[in-house]
């Protein structure tokens, strides 16, 4: 089963390389692409170290349904408002 | 300068030391698409060739070594990091491995047994003498070492799409 995960997101968001998230959960540069590109599915253990790198809940970094995007939720606020 | 460092400088003229550090840290490892296929004709052309026309025998014989020399590199700068590599090697590299040859021991038992039973029907069929049956067999030998380096490094390089650098 496909996991997605908005990775990409919070490391742009942070201002955070590949390499540096890499070496902090010490995995391989790559791995982090294959994680980003929906091409590997991270071990409990991967997938919690990189949530705790960026001090969220693992259910805000990964899911089994695809996550919302940026555009769709600021329109939703909009209309919200 | 001194004569150590001489040596030093003729070593890292090999540039051996230099391919050394790149394994260690696990970044000589690319996908590589063409070369196992290239690998792979090679090895199995010189296979067949040996097998069908046993007066050939000397000319598939030498394309397989041709196409095994390749092989032999594959593992060195291909995708699959070697059993028993450590440093470099994380969660998704294990993955890649066990994949990779786990299609690698089953594609390598099949051809075993096509092979084995080819090789028995030709040879009865041709009315081999013994000796050429000991060559055809050592040739196949060959083949199946050569499929142990192919076959991981093909799967691998073919199951993803490679990450381009930040």
């Amino acid at each position: 089963m496909k996991i997605h995960n908005r990775i990409a997101l919070f490391r742009s968001e942070r201002g955070t390389s590949r390499r540096e998230l890499a070496d902090a959960v010490d995995v391989n540069p790559q791995t982090i692409g294959y994680l980003e590109r929906g091409d590997y599915n991270p071990s409990l253990e991967l997938a919690m170290k990189i949530a705790a790198f960026f001090d969220v809940a693992v259910e805000h970094l990964f899911s089994f349904e695809p996550f919302e995007s940026v555009a769709v939720a600021l329109r939703r606020i909009d209309a919200a408002e | 300068m001194t004569l150590p460092e001489r040596l030093d400088d003729l070593a890292n003229m090999t540039g051996f030391p230099q391919l050394s550090a790149r394994m260690a840290s696990g970044t000589q490892h690319r996908h590589l698409r063409v070369l196992p296929i290239v690998s792979l004709v090679l090895t199995t052309g010189g296979l067949i060739t040996g097998f069908a026309r046993p007066d050939l025998f000397w000319l598939g014989y030498i394309v397989m070594i041709i196409g095994n020399t390749i092989a032999g590199f594959l593992p060195l700068f291909g995708p699959v990091k070697p059993w028993g590599t450590i440093k470099g090697v994380d969660e998704r590299d294990r993955q890649v491995r066990h994949d990779a040859y786990f299609v690698t021991f089953g594609t390598i038992s099949i051809v075993a047994v096509i092979g084995l039973l080819a090789l028995i029907g030709v040879a009865l069929v041709e009315n081999w003498e013994s000796i050429t049956l000991m060559g055809e067999m050592g040739m196949f030998i060959l083949y199946l070492v050569s499929l142990w380096s192919t076959i991981p490094t093909l799967h691998a390089s073919w199951a993803t799409q490679p990450i381009e650098d930040e």
